[in-house]
């Protein structure tokens, strides 16, 4: 599955490797990588290491997936753990996110 | 010895007795119909409602209720199992322990001190009819349960559960490993990115669960995260049928107990309401100080004219939907009310040995608090009247070629300004001939006489009047109707009857959306001002003398276009002296009521202005001629006219009916 739309080259897009653990205390930083990436062209999360992710970290992608929406921009998921995929899930919020093109079992 | 209960230990008390004889209706109705084939869903209801009788009465101490609830519960257990299937035999026990149950809870309700009959030979039956399944049902989960229920649930934490470590994904994670689940986020409280707070959850669930597990075991879940104020829990009446949605909250029994008992003096407001409320008080501040600002130094000059006049009609607009808010915060559904109706329709029905299926439809249309309060006793009188008169015998039935189960329909709906109420049978209606020779014998029809349908069915509405040959003790004494539309027209409404012979009757009550505010006609009658509800109003207009003519009896009529109208003046009814000034100096108001219009006199018409309904009855007592009392922007009072009750006074007061001499 190619990640750049027919615009964008691959060097417009702004990768953001998510952390093993998202919990509370780590989702602070997380809030300030995203707010950062609202200004890019375009948007690739991996989520791949993904063990561990509470409701404040879905909370987060959530609103930035939002956000990116209503800037125009592409937010993509390359690569997602099945941890990851089942907190998606479990939290009801899989309409809102783009599906992750591989999906990795951990 | 009596144990000195405490205010909130008494209604705790209340709310468990409320609560079990619920229980006791759904066993009982449960268990006759459990062993007839396709109702294996039900033993789940049963099971759960003898769970949570027992429970309930071990947090007061009851111990003889616990006992046999839980013995019961027992045997229940293993016919939601498989190892037991159910029989009439069976059903017959149960139905014994249920009986049990009713009588100890009576007792216990009367003096909670009371000792409970020995049931120990009944205890020894049960006992022995379940097989030894070792504790399976106390704790309500085990047992190949095969019954699957859908649970519809809403999730709402408060907005910091995530600092106090509770974590939703935690609990979302629990209840799917109950069954099967479907989960959608409610994203629309999220805040842009920049502005959220990671600590904080603004996600809302709706969540549906398919699972064996049963809704104590749902509940002990939701527990867990502390947010009982807006969690919902409702049972749908799903795969299994499981009943009527049975809706509660995620508190302790006994909080859920307090809320049950508090249920009709307190009222529950949805967090929008109140924002709702809020942003229109805020409004009326930036009015206010619109209008504040306009009272500096200086003239009135068109300018500002012009704002205060603004100022005021942003005001009135304002003040107008503030109301309306805040009436829609009285209103409760009729559900609440509805809700006894099965267990009486099945009580009666086996007594009076007819087979009858009620349907309820409506219940969620809302309704003036007030106006619900006052509708339970009504509507009961209603129903067994449909039952006992109305419905004929199985037999009867199939021999006129009906289906052997009569049907009686409970609706509730809006139509207009108004909120309707309709009880339907299919029974054998009315039989006129019957009211009619009934009433000659009683004297209040001549021999001579053929009155009207409508007349006939009036009849029904005199006191005393019954049609029954025998008085059963559930009715027949001829103390229904007129107490029925005496406490509907207390409410400002009315009632109205419809009957087919050999297909049934049907009874509308019509009720008003709110007791507490109308909007009126101020009219002034000599010095006095008074109020007419706008609602009853057809039209005023200028008395011509031509139009207006004598009957025999002294009164006088109006006609008006095709239409002759009796004219009242209120002068004598309201006992003030009659008006020295000739009719053409006045105004007549007409107004409608019950099908019937009468033209009041006036001196003059005032302004129309909505006016909030102060009771009479609870301050001073009832006066047939008066709705009640409002107090008005002058700080002075008008007493508000009852149209209808005038009209009933009026006719009292002359015996020739006008509809006659017209």
């Amino acid at each position: 599955m190619s990640l750049g739309g027919p615009e964008l080259d691959a060097t417009a897009w702004k990768l953001i490797v998510l952390q093993p653990e998202i919990g509370l205390a780590e989702a602070n930083e997380l809030k300030i990588t995203l707010l950062a990436s609202l200004e890019e062209p375009a948007v690739e999360l991996d989520a791949s290491r993904v063990r561990q992710i509470g409701t404040a970290g879905v909370q987060l992608l959530v609103a930035t997936a939002l956000e990116l929406q209503k800037r125009s921009r592409p937010l993509h998921i390359s690569i997602a753990s099945e941890s990851f995929c089942e907190a998606l899930s479990l939290c009801g919020v899989e309409r809102l996110l783009p599906k992750p093109a591989l999906v990795t079992f951990d | 010895m009596t144990r000195s209960l405490s205010h909130i230990q008494q209604e705790l008390l209340a709310g468990f007795f409320e609560e079990a004889f619920e229980g006791i209706a759904k066993l009982e109705s449960g268990l006759l119909s459990l062993h007839e084939p396709g109702q294996e869903g039900l033993v789940h209801d049963i099971f759960r409602a003898a769970h949570s009788m027992k429970g309930g009465a071990g947090s007061f101490g009851f111990s003889a209720v616990t006992e046999m609830a839980h013995v019961m519960e027992t045997v229940l257990d293993a016919v939601r199992s498989g190892t037991l299937s159910p029989s009439s035999e069976l059903s017959a026990l149960l139905l014994e322990g249920v009986d049990a149950l009713r009588v100890m809870l009576s007792g216990l309700r009367d003096d909670p001190d009371a000792p409970s009959p020995d049931h120990a030979e009944l205890l020894r039956r049960l006992n022995e009819a379940a097989p030894n399944s070792p504790d399976g049902a106390s704790t309500g989960s085990t047992g190949g349960a095969t019954a699957v229920s859908l649970f519809h649930i809403h999730l709402e934490p408060p907005a910091e559960p995530l600092s106090t470590g509770t974590e939703p994904l935690r609990l979302l994670r629990e209840l799917a490993g109950l069954g099967e689940m479907q989960v959608t986020a409610d994203a629309s409280r999220l805040p842009p990115l920049s502005e959220l707070d990671p600590a904080r959850v603004y996600f809302g669930w709706d969540i549906q669960l398919r699972t064996s597990a049963v809704a104590d075991q749902i509940r002990e879940l939701l527990a867990w995260i502390e947010c009982p104020a807006e969690m919902r829990l409702e049972t749908a009446a799903a795969a299994v049928g499981a009943g009527p949605a049975a809706v509660a909250t995620a508190k302790s029994p006994l909080e859920q107990r307090a809320e049950n008992a508090a249920e009709l003096d307190s009222i529950r407001v949805g967090v929008d309401k109140i924002d709702l409320l809020m942003n229109m008080v805020g409004e009326l501040v930036i009015t206010q100080s619109m209008l504040g600002e306009l009272d500096g130094e200086g003239p009135i000059d068109k300018h500002r004219f012009e704002r205060l006049r603004e100022g005021l009609s942003l005001l009135a607009r304002n003040t107008r939907s503030l109301q309306e808010s805040v009436m829609r915060l009285r209103s409760m559904p009729i559900g609440v009310v509805f809700n006894r109706f099965p267990r009486l329709v099945h009580d009666l029905g086996r007594k009076l040995g007819k087979a009858v299926e009620l349907k309820i439809s409506g219940q969620a249309t809302e309704l003036d608090k007030t106006v619900l309060e006052r509708l339970g006793d009504p509507l009961v009188h209603l129903v067994r009247n449909s039952l006992d008169h109305g419905v004929e015998s199985p037999e009867a039935r199939l021999a006129a070629g009906k289906p052997e189960r009569a049907t009686i329909e409970l609706k509730a709906y809006h139509r207009g300004g108004d909120i309707w109420l309709e009880v339907v049978d299919d029974g054998r209606g009315i039989d006129r001939e019957k009211v009619l020779a009934r009433a000659r014998e009683a004297g209040l029809v001549s021999p001579d006489e053929t009155p009207s349908d409508d007349v006939i069915n009036e009849l029904l509405f005199a006191p005393g009047f019954s049609t029954a040959t025998t008085v059963t003790d559930v009715s027949g004494r001829g103390v229904g109707m007129d107490v029925v539309r005496r406490n509907v027209r207390s409410l400002g409404g009315e009632i109205i009857l419809e009957s087919t012979p050999g297909q049934g009757t049907r009874t509308l009550l019509r009720l008003p959306l709110t007791l507490a505010i109308v909007d009126g006609q101020l009219i002034r009658l000599g010095q006095h001002s008074y109020v007419i509800p706008l609602l009853s109003i057809v039209e005023s207009v200028q008395v011509e003398p031509a139009r207006v003519g004598r009957c025999q009896g002294g009164s006088e009529i109006y006609r008006l276009r095709d239409e002759l109208i009796p004219i009242v003046d209120l002068g004598p009814v309201l006992g003030l002296p009659a008006s020295e000034r000739s009719l053409v100096d006045r105004l007549m108001v007409i107004v409608e009521s019950e099908g019937e219009r009468i033209g009041l006199l006036v001196d003059e018409l005032l302004a129309q202005q909505q006016v909030v309904v102060k009771s009479l009855e609870t301050n001073y007592g009832r006066v047939e001629e008066l709705a009640g009392a409002t107090i008005l922007g002058d700080g002075g009072v008008a007493f508000i006219l009852d149209s209808a009750g005038i009209g009933r006074s009026i006719k009292s007061r002359m015996p020739d009916r006008v509809a006659r001499v017209a």
